[in-house]
């Protein structure tokens, strides 16, 4: 079997198989209750807004894999949503300018993984109790920067991610491309360490990887997708609210685990967690087409969550005992 | 029968009391040490009958604490993120009961203690049984415990309030300090007592340690973690009860806030997140700093947004030093 | 040309005021595999891991090549040619064998990825040697222990190392995978590579080490020359190794009477490792259980402790059936186990002594409130009747050296009166004068009328203490010897299933 053959083999005995099946499950099943699912201009809004979702989904799939986990994605969203509509300058001419600010709003999303990293890379803070102390730091700045909701993005930017070719747009091309983006670094030493500090942290230190350095690279790296993600909300909501951001950081964890990753680590692929953000963002679109009374649509999404969950948990040890 | 051996001691050396007791040590001497600063920055924050009031607020954290610290305790990632909802069910379903009637305080409390145990019982089972990390299952959970508000309370207006026994056992003194304070301190009493001496939490605090020995030994961790997380889910619930007696008008999500200050006592009070150590005197200390640290900066007069960033700021140097403490051993 | 590898004159390590190593010196020739021997706690592991750069010594000098090193991360040491063969093992369970091998010094492609090519080229040479059935791709979480240990040891040559400390290598391997170990280290030596051999296993380390340095509290006890042939002193050895104190001469008297059936196991099988098992134990005999690595000496243990699902059998207790669904029947009634890795299986680590000592005795006594006085009561007779060296109670068990551990993980179950005991190789890597302590308990218990079931990968041990020795191979009870009729080389002969020699 050629190498390509074989990666194609493993690919799908991999992890993402079930992640994948579940996702068109529900898919098949958005269609039946709404057929104008398929019309172009429905999927490319369902693309605009699952996205946010799908990207900090990866984001934290990455910390996830690396065995740690970032309760702050959610409250450092916010910061950077507010930072951007506060700062951006609707002023035509102003390119540079706006630039400078995307720049920067990059600079500080690593600044914010890279002190999460450090936390818990160096200073060993547990994952879980040190991202939740951050993100009250970053909830405060948010707050500082916009006590009410406010600012603007310009139109350029707004309508960048919207930018339609057929039934596709310029944010599913950002998705598929962060998806390639990893696997680049998945071929690269970094990706392979993230692997192994989540398999074995002490395995990986006896080996002589420097586990301090890569535990803040999954770090930055997570942050890197969390940016995109902001970038893809902010265009949306075209200003700056620092609630906006709460319901990601437990959501995005979710998504991941639907997608596949591992919480303890060391297994899973944020290709995965793309396709449990979809499968969690779908589910309520199936409950809104489904003529449920309002009052029950949150009950029944948090029903179909566990089902979702214990289904990939179940098929997954099925799977496992009978390799 | 060999004769008596020599009873050995407990600890010897001053070194190995600082080793068992370090967190409920700085737990307090930083509680001390804020009222005292505080006292300094503003002239009556030190006043014996503020103090008391805000004791009085630790209290509701600290109760709640003691729930998340069992379940943290039980090991396996254990953590109850659904506390918060539950509690909000149950002053719900509380006052709805109760409709201010000191008779019906009873059946209110047995029906929530139910809804919560049965609650609790699906997060028990689909962890142990299902393997999804507690993480994710009680927050699914909680998912669908807003999900049951939302649909029970649309369209119908919230009536029903607490029964006045209720609302004085948590709004009444006995003496200086209040009735709900004096039940806390009972309750870390009791509880701390069972810590040390009755097999039900020592079978928890094993299964935390480490489940295979424990099994070894004959306690099995599905067991005793389904019966945690049931009994964690009574509980919040009826702590949800509790809640309603300090509030006047029951809203929805009552019990929510209560979620992240349970978390963050147990954290300062020294639970391990990995299961199997740590004090309930140690979340009472930890549930006090929470509450005077929020007062103290309050005190400050500085505004919401900063707050929260020192909140944090704080947090962070408490978590350093407890990382600090652990690798320095 | 310098004389030595390596040379480490007058280490020293402190712990935290603890001396690890006082004044330690070692030195290895090129071209030749010198021996490591030493009790636990006598600086065998501490001065591998400074010669290997994972600690920095606080005094003394390590030269090598001839030169003065001090290294900052093991990755220095590594890359001047340096490696180790990890005892606590150095896998990556979530990677592939593959994946493993060359992790924290992967070879680069163009552009800078790693070069999975490479690597798959580089594994098979020493990987066909030493195991030729595991793929590379295979996932490490799915090794068998001796595939792991061949794994570590393959990694290790893969690298080319030109000095290689070996840690216990051979603790999980059988005879054969041995011997194909041995064939490639002394291929090594004779390309003039050095190495040490770190083990507990003195028979071993006479076959393959050109010359024994014995550490003892820390310092050089002294060093014994292997290479001129001849008989081994052992007894010097161990006198080096345990410095002239007392050891229990262990005797065991092989009663011969007849006694009550206590344990009675017929057809258990599993239906993966253990077919068609029968044994009988009686009150107050020591039945070992010998056979090469892996031959289901384990899994038979666990089976009877209702640790392991079964699929045929039935076993007796007294002549009351046992169902062994779980280990809390098996427990109550009566049958407790010893189990292989006291870290993971036998103890509570980071908890008190007392809480370690008392947790059987708790769980499984009546009334709901089990007294102070009887937890301290409890647990000091049990640590003052089998010299548990622990001074206070409250001391957590991660302080106590590895003889005294095990101690406490027999000894916790003591207080319940237990009526079987089954043990799963409860002297491997203790020192000899625990080793000696523990068996001492172990006989004690068999006299009070105690069924003891032995499982021990040193044949010698079983040879000393057992009334009868029962023989496993691939999972069925093949032979049976009577205690004291066989020696180390026979019963060997037996779990190969080849004819003894006459």
């Amino acid at each position: 079997m050629s190498a390509l053959q074989t990666r194609y083999k493993a690919l799908s005995q991999s992890s993402l198989f079930v992640p994948v099946a579940l996702a068109a499950l529900l898919v098949v099943a958005n269609i039946v209750l709404q057929p104008s699912f398929l019309r172009p201009h429905v999927i490319r809004s369902n693309l605009l807004t699952f996205s946010p979702l799908i990207l900090v989904a990866m984001g934290q799939a990455v910390i996830l894999i690396g065995g740690n986990l970032d309760l702050s994605m959610g409250f450092g969203i916010s910061l950077l949503n507010c930072f951007i509509a506060m700062n951006m300058s609707v002023v035509p001419g102003a390119m540079g300018h706006n630039a400078a600010i995307l720049g920067a709003g990059l600079a500080i999303a690593l600044g914010m993984g890279a002190a999460n990293g450090i936390l818990v890379g160096m200073l060993r803070v547990p994952s879980f109790m040190a991202t939740f102390a951050t993100s009250f730091i970053w909830l405060g700045v948010a707050i500082m920067i916009a006590p009410i909701p406010g600012g603007a993005v310009p139109r350029w930017f707004a309508q960048f991610f919207k930018a339609s070719f057929g039934p596709a747009n310029v944010m599913l091309l950002v998705v598929v491309l962060s998806a390639l983006a990893w696997y680049v670094v998945r071929r690269y030493r970094l990706g392979r360490y993230i692997y192994a500090i989540g398999s074995s942290w002490d395995a990986s230190y006896a080996n002589g990887i420097p586990v301090n350095r890569i535990t803040i690279g999954s770090y930055a790296v997570g942050w890197c997708f969390v940016y995109l993600g902001t970038l893809a909300l902010t265009a949306q909501t075209r200003a700056g609210d620092s609630a906006i951001g709460e319901p990601f950081a437990l959501n995005s964890i979710a998504a991941a685990v639907i997608g596949g990753v591992s919480l303890s680590g060391g297994s899973g692929s944020p290709v995965g967690a793309i396709f449990g953000a979809i499968t969690l963002s779908i589910v309520m679109n199936i409950i809104y087409f489904s003529g449920l009374p309002t009052s029950y649509q949150v009950l029944v999404r948090g029903l179909i969550i566990i089902a979702a969950l214990g289904s990939t948990i179940v098929v997954r040890s099925a799977e496992a005992s009978r390799s | 029968m060999t004769p008596a051996a020599p009873l050995l001691p407990y600890r010897r050396h001053l070194s190995e009391y600082w080793r068992d007791f370090n967190k409920e040590i700085v737990s307090f001497s930083i509680t001390i040490l804020l009222v005292v600063v505080g006292g300094l920055i503003s002239q009556g924050y030190s006043d014996i009958g503020y103090m008391i009031l805000r004791i009085k607020v630790a209290a509701f954290v600290g109760i709640i604490g003691l729930i998340q610290a069992t379940v943290i305790l039980s090991g396996g990632g254990g953590i109850d993120v659904s506390v918060g909802t539950m509690a909000s069910l149950g002053a719900l379903f509380g006052a709805a009961i109760m409709q201010g009637r000191d008779e019906m305080l009873l059946p209110a409390l047995l029906a929530i203690a139910a809804v919560g145990f049965v609650l609790g019982l699906v997060n028990g089972l689909m962890i142990t049984r299902l393997r999804i990390h507690p993480l994710i299952q009680t927050l699914a959970m909680s998912y669908v415990i807003t999900g049951i508000i939302v649909a029970y309370s649309q369209g119908r207006k919230l009536l029903g309030r607490p029964s006045p026994l209720l609302e004085r056992l948590v709004n009444d003194r006995l003496g200086p300090l209040f009735i709900i304070i004096l039940v806390w301190v009972a309750l870390v009493v009791g509880m701390e007592f069972l810590l040390r001496r009755s097999r039900v939490l020592r079978k928890v605090t094993a299964v935390g340690t480490n489940e295979r020995t424990a099994l070894l030994c004959g306690v099995e961790a599905s067991s005793v973690r389904t019966a945690v997380y049931a009994w964690s889910g009574m509980c919040a619930s009826l702590f949800g009860a509790l809640a309603l007696g300090s509030v006047h008008t029951v809203y929805l999500d009552v019990g929510n806030q209560y979620l992240f200050p349970s978390v963050v006592a147990c954290t300062i009070g020294g639970i391990s997140l990995a299961g199997g150590s740590g004090s309930y005197v140690g979340v009472l200390g930890g549930a006090l700093v929470y509450t005077f640290l929020q007062s103290f900066l309050v005190t400050l007069n500085i505004d919401e947004a900063w707050r929260k960033v020192l909140f944090g700021l704080i947090l962070v140097a408490v978590l350093v030093a407890y990382s600090r403490s652990r690798t320095a051993k | 040309m310098p004389a030595y590898v390596v040379e480490a004159r007058q280490v020293s390590k402190n712990f935290g005021g603890v001396p690890a190593l006082a004044g330690a010196d070692f030195s290895c020739p090129p071209g030749s595999i010198v021996g490591l021997l030493g009790e636990n706690g006598s600086g065998k592991t501490t001065l591998s891991r400074i010669l290997t750069g994972y600690y920095r010594p606080s005094s003394g000098t390590v030269r090598y090549r001839g030169e003065v090193v001090s290294f900052r991360t093991p990755a220095e040491a590594a890359r001047l040619g340096i490696g180790m063969v990890h005892q606590n093992f150095s896998l990556v369970p979530d990677m592939s064998v593959k994946e493993n091998i060359w992790l924290g010094c992967e070879p680069l492609g163009r552009a800078g990825f790693v070069n999975d090519r490479r690597i798959g080229r580089e594994l098979r040479t020493y990987l066909d040697r030493l195991c030729p059935w595991i793929r590379p791709e295979a996932k490490v979480s799915s090794l068998s222990p001796s595939e792991l240990q061949l794994v570590e040891i393959v990694k290790a040559l893969s690298r080319n190392p030109i000095f290689l400390i070996l840690d216990e290598p051979t603790s999980a391997l059988e005879r054969q995978q041995v011997d194909a170990v041995f064939t490639l280290l002394r291929d090594l030596r004779r390309s003039g590579r050095s190495m040490v051999f770190i083990s507990h296993r003195l028979h071993e380390v006479e076959q393959i080490c050109d010359s024994i340095v014995v550490l003892r509290n820390g310092k050089t006890a002294g060093t014994v020359d292997l290479s001129g042939g001849g008989p081994v002193d052992y007894d010097r050895i161990v006198n080096l190794i345990t410095g002239n104190r007392e050891i229990a001469k262990e005797v065991r008297r092989f009663a011969e009477e007849e006694r009550a059936p206590l344990l009675e196991v017929q057809g258990l099988g599993d239906g993966l490792r253990l077919f068609d098992v029968s044994l009988r134990v009686r009150e107050g005999e020591i039945v070992g259980i010998a056979g090469l690595q892996g031959q289901g000496q384990e899994e038979l243990l666990m089976a009877l402790a209702g640790f392991r699902r079964t699929v045929a059998g039935r076993v007796a207790l007294k002549g009351q059936a046992l169902a062994l669904h779980s280990p809390r029947r098996a427990i109550e009634a009566g049958m407790v186990v010893v189990p292989g890795n006291r870290q993971t299986e036998g103890l509570f680590m980071d908890r008190p002594v007392f809480y370690n000592a008392t947790f059987p005795a708790l769980v499984h006594r009546r009334g709901p409130f089990p007294s102070s006085r009887f937890e301290r009561e409890t647990s000091s007779r049990l640590v003052a009747d089998f010299a548990i060296k622990a001074s206070s109670l409250g001391t957590p068990v991660t302080a106590l050296s590895g003889g005294n551990a095990q101690k406490l993980v027999v000894s916790k179950w003591l207080p319940l009166g237990p009526k079987v005991l089954l043990m799963s190789d409860p002297a491997k890597g203790i020192d000899v004068q625990a080793k000696a302590e523990l068996y001492r308990i172990v006989l004690e218990l068999a006299e009070k009328g105690t069924g003891i079931l032995l499982f021990a990968s040193d044949l010698h041990e079983l040879i000393t203490h057992c009334d009868r020795i029962l023989v496993l191979y691939e999972g069925r009870v093949v032979d049976e010897v009577p205690g004291g009729a066989v020696d180390e080389e026979g019963l060997l002969s037996r779990c190969l299933r080849r004819e003894p020699s006459a």
